[in-house]
């Protein structure tokens, strides 16, 4: 490649080492900041709220959008819709990762500092069943877990990777498989926190 | 659809500076190739993400390698901190997973770092299915399959299939 | 066959362990994990006809060999 052409794709290429840098991070967060103010324009958002990348919003009813809650990760877009007469309220610092969809018919009250990850589903009403969804303080949704209707998880909880909950989960604990079923937090995988 | 292209062609360079790949690799759509580690991508590697990008994420010190012939589909997510091996020829199918950490503590501070890692390793002729996930410390043997939407942790030896929830392991009855 | 063996005999199968000892802790010895742990008790549900309570799945009942059979022995008394 040569000439303009070459010097176009170096340019684009320095753009793209950005977010590695520690001074890129700087810049970058306040670009996901504005854009959160854009996206989420009309709604009823928290301070230093940011998005990283495409999101999706289908808002007929209410959304609430507590301080500090950020989406990242942009491979994606992240899902929120919230039909007529719904609420969707989502506590401080909670973090979603791309792909994430949450559909609202009646009501989802998620907790503070609650983490989600990418593809996690979470939806309040399917074909036979509707009741809110109430996610506690501390929850952790790995990647790809899907929550449906009428469940409730106890703060601090953590429901691992590929599952299905269908039934509530006390405080504290951790819920797995498909249909999940509930078991101590410290029955966690032999390569774990300590 | 201008954008398309656009999005297209910076993923590609992306790939192509962030990424050492061998010969005759076909990168087909968005390909989000980052973290800082090193990725390193066989002869006739084939990536294909024009419906779902495809995700390469290899934290600083972490390595992905995909072996020669390695086939992977649209929306697949591969997280590697410290090593994530895709043996040759296997096929990784549509927004499967594979990661080598959970990335959070169970509990506490999950924001304070990522716990130990467990390298996964993915032996050659493999199949991946739709949605499955591989997590850390998950060894699968040369021919093994895991089926749509399993979750594997464990080993898995050579020519077995793995699948269902709780997930279940028929060894292969085709010797040799 | 004795619990004992018929556990032992089950970990070593489907988790290809070939050595543990008795009192080994499964997670810390990387034996079997969480989603191993969910296998595990599928299995003694279904072999010892035993319903396990989600309050019940707790290291002291699960997380080693002696754990485990001192754990079905009370439950077996049980019922």
């Amino acid at each position: 490649m040569s000439g303009p052409a070459d010097a176009l794709l170096s340019r684009v290429y320095r753009l793209l080492r950005l977010r590695d840098k520690p001074a890129g991070h700087f810049v970058m967060r306040a670009i996901d900041v504005t854009r959160a103010k854009w996206s989420l324009r009309g709604h009823k958002v928290g301070r230093g709220v940011s998005v990283q990348g495409p999101l999706f919003l289908d808002i007929q009813g209410e959304l609430e959008i507590g301080d500090r809650v950020s989406f990242v990760g942009n491979v994606l877009p992240t899902s929120l819709i919230v039909r007529a007469g719904a609420v969707l309220q989502v506590g401080e610092e909670s973090v979603f990762n791309y792909g994430v969809s949450l559909e609202v018919s009646s009501r989802i009250t998620i907790g503070r500092r609650c983490m989600f990850g990418s593809f996690v589903r979470i939806g309040d009403r399917d074909g036979q069943r509707e009741g809110p969804i109430v996610l506690g303080d501390d929850v952790w949704l790995a990647h790809g877990v899907i929550i449906g209707p009428g469940v409730t998880i106890g703060s601090g909880s953590v429901v691992a990777a590929g599952s299905v909950v269908t039934k509530d989960v006390p405080p504290q604990s951790m819920a797995l498989g498909n249909p999940a079923r509930t078991m101590s937090l410290s029955l966690r995988t032999g390569v774990s926190d300590s | 659809m201008l954008f398309d292209l656009a999005t297209t062609l910076t993923s590609q360079i992306a790939l192509r500076s962030r990424a050492t790949l061998g010969e005759r690799v076909k990168i087909r759509g968005r390909i989000r190739a980052a973290g800082g580690g090193e990725i390193l991508i066989g002869d006739d590697v084939e990536l294909d993400g024009r419906w779902a990008p495809i995700e390469l994420h290899a934290r600083p010190g972490g390595t992905i390698v995909l072996g020669r012939g390695v086939k992977v589909d649209g929306g697949v997510s591969i997280e590697a901190k410290s090593r994530v091996e895709v043996g040759e020829r296997t096929v990784l199918r549509g927004f499967c997973k594979v990661l080598d950490n959970h990335f959070h503590p169970l509990s506490g501070d999950r924001h304070r770092g990522a716990p130990p890692s467990n390298p996964v390793i993915i032996g050659n002729d493999c199949d991946i299915g739709w949605r499955a996930l591989i997590l850390p410390g998950a060894r699968l043997g040369d021919g093994a399959r895991a089926l749509a939407g399993v979750v594997v942790s464990r080993k898995v030896p050579a020519g077995a299939v793995i699948g269902g929830s709780p997930p279940v392991l028929f060894k292969s009855t085709v010797t040799g | 066959m004795d619990t004992r063996s018929l556990i032992r005999g089950f970990i070593g199968e489907t988790f290809f362990v070939e050595e543990f000892r008795d009192d080994d802790s499964f997670l810390q010895k990387g034996v079997i994990d969480s989603t191993g742990m969910l296998e595990l008790v599928a299995f003694v549900e279904e072999r010892f006809e035993i319903k396990l309570d989600d309050a019940e799945l707790v290291p002291q009942n699960l997380d080693s060999l002696d754990n485990l059979c001192r754990f079905l022995e009370t439950k077996q008394k049980k019922t």
